[in-house]
């Protein structure tokens, strides 16, 4: 199995604040999401691997090349990362075109024709100011600017925040087809859900810098279910439940119980007249990270 | 580095064209203002590359350029490098501008008939003093940029350009200590020195001379911030 990025015991220490230690293993050829509330660490997490800030200890690996000086990532394994941060990078007084000469200046791979097909496609002006460009269109254009080298990898930080619905689906078929031949990788943060729900393999939960849970999407969206249960039913659930897991994850509430279970099937046969429901990546985190646990 | 001077010049391509014009028209006011073209010419020398190191630097952090320039595959020592280099082309370009500036506006206000310049005897083109005044312009500016670069990539526009004055101002009192200490020394016997205490006496060779070893200087005291800067912007977390 080949990994793209490797991490081990990582580490990163502010004032208040401790990220880790953090294993996140991600393969090739995968989505995978982070998600969790505002500054439980995923931002941190995707400045150390790009090198914006250094790690106190721990290991990163990415492509198989251990990062020695975390804050000198070296220029080969940059090259073969595409970023997408949560605005539009590029300064107010340029153009669309003038990212493209950025571009082309940086990257040894730059790819003018497609950075224009992009561009076209997404209906960028090229005379086109950055300050001009709504929120929707300077994502397009980072996103862009980001395939427009032919990255192995692509880091989104919050990409699709504030986008609208259709301009978020567009975002997503980029991605999708970005991912179709089964060597790209990508690796994004984001508050919404539901986009992981329709294009992660994994889903990994940072909160208050540890990471909650790291699941298939499938498992999650697919497998598990939240059993809607009286108060009173809970304590027979786990009474009588064979193949319950270790720690059950109740949210109680004005008219009854939440229960997180790992496979709604298997649930159903051991506990038919207790009604069961698919589970969102949202809610799912909602009882891992604010339900309690039995 | 080349990626880093090229992104550099192209974000502020545009800037630096506003800037010139901008900066030609206060040119000619500030000559017929002071009926002295080269008090117009060194007034570009000097606004020219002092915009720019401000406006690049204001320009990094908008949109979170700088965090995002660091994802680009240019190490932290080529950016740092290559701002320097970016400020050092923008001071030759702006050198060479403002000496065609200055002849092309000599000969026009030469031309007119009863122009402050022309009665006032400033109307000739001297390149050698032209030169000697826009390399001494360009060596005190390039002592700015020594002094403020390092803060600036540092601690940013903001918190950058709250230190400056407290560094400028720690200079100057080094430098009076320094010159307090001296009473006794005949600096004027130092050979070089004796150029740039007398000003060169109106012989333009003899200016261009004592401004060039005031560049000379200058570039070392740039050359002693690069390293300074390497130091900083090394470990600035994102």
């Amino acid at each position: 199995m080949a990994y793209v990025i490797e991490c081990s015991g990582l580490v990163k220490r502010y004032p208040g604040f401790t990220l880790g230690p953090l294993d996140i293993n991600i393969e090739t050829g995968t989505i995978t999401g982070l998600v969790g509330s505002n500054g439980a660490g995923k931002t941190t997490f995707i400045k150390l691997l790009l090198g914006l800030t250094s790690f106190d200890s721990g290991q990163i690996s990415l492509f198989g090349n251990t990062i020695d000086c975390p804050e000198n990532l070296s220029a080969s394994v940059k090259r073969r990362i595409g970023v997408v941060f949560d605005t539009c990078p590029f300064p107010t007084s340029t153009r669309v075109d003038d990212a493209m000469r950025v571009g082309r200046a940086a990257y040894r791979s730059w790819d003018d024709k497609l950075f224009k097909d992009l561009a076209s496609s997404f209906k960028l002006d090229p005379k086109k100011e950055i300050q001009k460009l709504s929120r929707g269109m300077g994502m397009k254009l980072s996103i862009a600017f980001a395939l427009a080298h032919h990255p192995d990898l692509l880091i989104l930080d919050e990409a699709t925040a504030g986008l609208d619905p259709l301009a978020r689906d567009e975002v997503l078929d980029i991605l999708r087809s970005f991912m179709l031949d089964g060597e790209h990788t990508i690796l994004m943060s984001t508050h919404i859900t539901s986009d992981l729900e329709k294009i992660a393999d994994t889903v990994i939960c940072i909160d208050d810098g540890q990471i909650c849970f790291s699941a298939q999407k499938d498992a999650i969206c697919n497998e598990a279910g939240i059993a809607r249960c009286r108060t009173d039913q809970v304590e027979a659930i786990a009474a009588n439940w064979e193949e319950a897991p270790t720690d059950l994850h109740v949210m109680k509430h004005a008219y009854g119980t939440d229960l997180l279970v790992p496979d709604r099937f298997a649930f159903k046969k051991v506990f038919p007249d207790i009604p069961i429901d698919r589970i969102t990546i949202d809610e799912y985190m909602n009882l891992i990270l604010k339900g309690e646990t039995l | 580095m080349n990626a880093m001077v090229r992104s550099d010049l192209i974000i502020m391509r545009r800037s630096l064209i506003q800037l010139f014009g901008i900066c030609l028209i206060v040119c000619v006011f500030i000559a017929i203002g002071m009926e002295s073209l080269i008090a117009g010419i060194a007034a570009v020398v000097a606004m020219v590359p002092m915009m720019y190191m401000f406006s690049i630097v204001a320009y990094d952090e908008a949109n979170g350029w700088e965090r995002f320039r660091l994802t680009l595959p240019i190490s932290r020592h080529q950016v740092v490098l290559g701002r320097y280099a970016s400020i050092l082309i923008v001071f030759a370009l702006c050198d060479v501008l403002a000496l065609a500036t200055a002849w092309v506006l000599s000969l026009i206000l030469s031309a007119i008939p009863n122009s402050p310049l022309a009665e006032s005897g400033q109307g000739g083109f001297d390149p050698l003093f032209y030169l000697a005044g826009i390399l001494m312009v360009s060596a005190v500016m390039i002592v700015v940029a020594a002094i403020s670069t390092p803060l600036f990539l540092r601690f940013g526009i903001t918190k950058g350009s709250r230190l400056i004055p407290l560094l400028v101002l720690a200079v100057l009192v080094i430098g009076i200590f320094l010159t307090d200490n001296l009473e006794g020394v005949d600096l004027a016997s130092i050979p070089i020195l004796g150029i740039l205490l007398t000003g060169g006496a109106g012989d333009a060779g003899a200016m261009l001379c004592m401004s060039a070893v005031v560049l000379g200087i200058s570039l070392l005291l740039l050359a002693l911030s690069a390293l300074i800067a390497l130091r900083l912007y090394e470990h600035r977390g994102f």
